[in-house]
């Protein structure tokens, strides 16, 4: 079984090496890097104001939520496949043995985010919050075991009966890690321990109580590749990726705002808003954008990035136009085949407002500067004609 | 006594979908679980191979239970599922050499089954082939080789016949006769009455969860009054009743 596990995870890793190149490639990294190079300048210029109240509550907050990105980002891995509970069901107990080589893993790689993030968060602790240099290490290595409770907890969900519902995974992946971070800033050592125990006490109950939930444990992985596979989609066609789509009623009203009256252009519009994670990305993209420009001062830094952000936002949804490659009716149906790059540049054309007006907005509200605010709304309008006018119509599709 | 199910509850989450299931099945005896969709046939299933585990009730295969000897348990089980379930990665020859692995084999006799029935289904020049890429019916003679180069004591198989054509339908039954009479126990769901009326010893009827009737067919036409009906007479008829209670 350890070879099986290691065989997996060099085939994993091949697989993920293979579409990163594409990945860092592309221009949406460029466009990170812009956006995560004026966060950090802002932050900067936020550790040489004045300690305030209001900047305390504020680093607390940020801490906060380090502690619960840190501790969640990334899922429990175990690389099983479907075929495991047919091919392998006769090695359960030497799949208890292949779990716990994935839990050792998970837990040797899981701790490089949290320690990322505490370090970055340590200038926020010492200066703001005036913890000490002692308490601040420890906090950081409260963050790294936490994340081996959270990934101890995934271990036992692959090896224990009882499912843990939505309740019991918003009290061990949101509030415990709050209620952990809030305590290891007031009495460190204590939080260690309690933590300690609850690392040692989750692998006790999946080493000597457990046996293999195949079921639970492959749906589990399933969910986590498509979910990788669906980020890395938005840069390369990956083969793999299973669309799902979603009803989504109380969106219609934005079906019928981008549909129009052409039906190719009700076509893509219903993929937008129902299939894969377009819209997802889209909110997402432009929520984190809107609140990075809003949290930057300076006003050449918030025009710059609100140019950049929209550009990331229009550029993830050129794949639209390949959306319907296979789809019978619509090769087959002259009218909607020919039309569909006409119907997404449509789309694009329409969807394209929603940054200009939260841009242009948050630009205002960040700089207080009407000239500012009205130069960003000018280009970003620009950059987004000649987006889905221009570049669109030329543009190939990758393909890994 | 191979397979014994014994009162058993259970289901997906804690509300069971299982109510006091209990059957058996012999060493060389072809037992049909038959019901209607969603009658908790493959629920059933899932308990026996290990994949829900039960609220109540015991289940053992050769005497033995999945909690006190997992390995040998679980060895004495082949599976054929409805749906073929392979290694998108792995070819047909690897998916071979994982099943001897895992049921620990004889690598030289089981080879030697499964060339007899590489050449029964056609398969021998697409050793090297990936399986994932082969239509649905090659999946499911791929997922048949496997089960049967297994000496399981028990053999599973869920809706057997979809997928296959007549050649292969008549060649898979031939080997399933072929492994009762080395006395192997064989539990199967189809919804193909007719060939189930033909190859079965005896049958277990599910709905909703509850057995309904279980027995040879002469048994059962006795139990229900009705001599000289078919299995999809009797099919039919029970479920008919069902549909009136509701």
């Amino acid at each position: 079984m350890n070879e099986v596990w290691h065989q997996r995870l060099t085939a994993y890793h091949k697989e993920l090496l293979r579409y990163a190149k594409y990945i860092f490639n592309d221009h949406f990294i460029i466009a990170v890097l812009f956006l995560l190079g004026g966060i950090g300048y802002e932050y900067a210029q936020l550790l040489r104001t004045p300690v305030t109240r209001q900047l305390q509550w504020g680093a607390l907050l940020i801490t906060v939520c380090c502690v619960v990105i840190t501790t969640n980002l990334g899922h429990w891995m175990t690389l099983m496949k479907p075929a495991d509970w047919v091919f392998l069901r006769p090695e359960t107990v030497r799949m208890t043995w292949y779990l716990q080589t994935a839990w050792r893993y998970n837990l040797a790689v899981g701790w490089g985010v949290p320690l990322v993030g505490g370090i970055i968060v340590i200038p926020l602790l010492h200066h703001v919050l005036a913890i000490s240099q002692g308490t601040v290490l420890l906090f950081v290595m409260g963050l790294i075991i936490m994340r081996g409770v959270v990934i101890t907890a995934g271990y036992c969900q692959s090896m224990r009966p009882d499912e843990a519902g939505w309740q019991k995974q918003l009290i061990f992946r949101g509030v415990l890690p709050v209620i952990s971070g809030l305590v290891m800033l007031v009495s460190p050592w204590l939080a260690l321990v309690v933590i300690f125990a609850w690392l040692v006490g989750g692998s006790v109950l999946a080493h000597h109580q457990g046996t293999v939930q195949w079921q639970r444990s492959i749906t589990t992985e399933q969910h986590r590749m498509q979910r990788l596979y669906r980020i890395i989609n938005l840069f390369v066609t990956v083969p793999t990726v299973t669309v799902r789509a979603h009803r989504r009623r109380w969106a219609d009203g934005m079906v019928r705002l981008l549909a129009g009256q052409d039906a190719m252009q009700g076509l893509v519009a219903r993929a937008f808003v129902r299939s894969g994670d377009y819209l997802g990305m889209f909110v997402r993209l432009l929520l984190v954008g809107t609140v990075g420009v809003l949290v930057v001062h300076n006003g050449w830094l918030a025009v710059a990035l609100a140019v950049i952000i929209d550009y990331l936002i229009i550029f993830q949804l050129f794949p639209l136009e390949h959306h319907f490659d296979d789809a019978i009716f619509v090769r087959i149906t002259p009218s909607l085949w020919t039309q569909r790059k006409v119907a997404v540049r449509r789309v694009l054309s329409r969807l394209s407002w929603a940054p200009v007006i939260c841009f242009t907005g948050a630009v205002l509200c960040g700089t207080r500067s009407l000239e500012l605010a009205g130069l960003s709304g000018v280009l970003i309008a620009v950059e987004n004609y000649l987006l889905s006018a221009v570049f669109q119509r030329f543009r190939g599709r990758r393909n890994a | 006594m191979v397979l014994e199910v014994d009162n058993l509850v259970g289901g997906y989450s804690r509300i069971p979908v299982l109510n006091g299931i209990s059957f058996k099945v012999a060493a060389g005896e072809l037992v049909g679980l038959i019901g209607l969709n969603g009658a908790g046939k493959s629920t059933t299933i899932k308990h026996i191979i290990g994949l829900l585990q039960p609220h109540s009730g015991t289940i053992k295969v050769a005497g033995t239970t999945a909690t006190a000897d997992p390995t040998t348990y679980h060895r004495q089980i082949a599976y054929l599922p409805e749906t073929p379930v392979l290694y998108p990665e792995l070819t047909l020859r690897e998916h071979i050499e994982t099943t001897i692995k895992a049921y620990g084999l004889d690598e030289k006799q089981a080879w030697e089954r499964a060339h007899r029935l590489l050449t029964m289904f056609r398969l021998t020049d697409r050793l090297d082939w990936l399986p994932v890429n082969f239509s649905k019916g090659m999946r499911q003679k791929v997922m048949i080789i496997c089960a049967f180069i297994t000496d399981a004591k028990l053999l599973i198989v869920d809706e057997p016949f979809l997928g296959l054509d007549p050649v292969a339908i008549h060649d898979f039954l031939a080997l399933i006769k072929e492994k009762q009479q080395h006395g192997t126990a064989v539990l199967m769901t189809t919804h193909v009455l007719p060939t189930a009326q033909q190859v079965c010893d005896r049958f277990v009827f599910i709905q909703k969860g509850h057995m309904q009737v279980t027995g040879t067919l002469a048994e059962i036409q006795t139990q229900l009054a009705m001599p000289d009906a078919s299995l999809e007479d009797i099919y039919l008829h029970l479920n008919q009743e069902a549909v009136h209670h509701e």
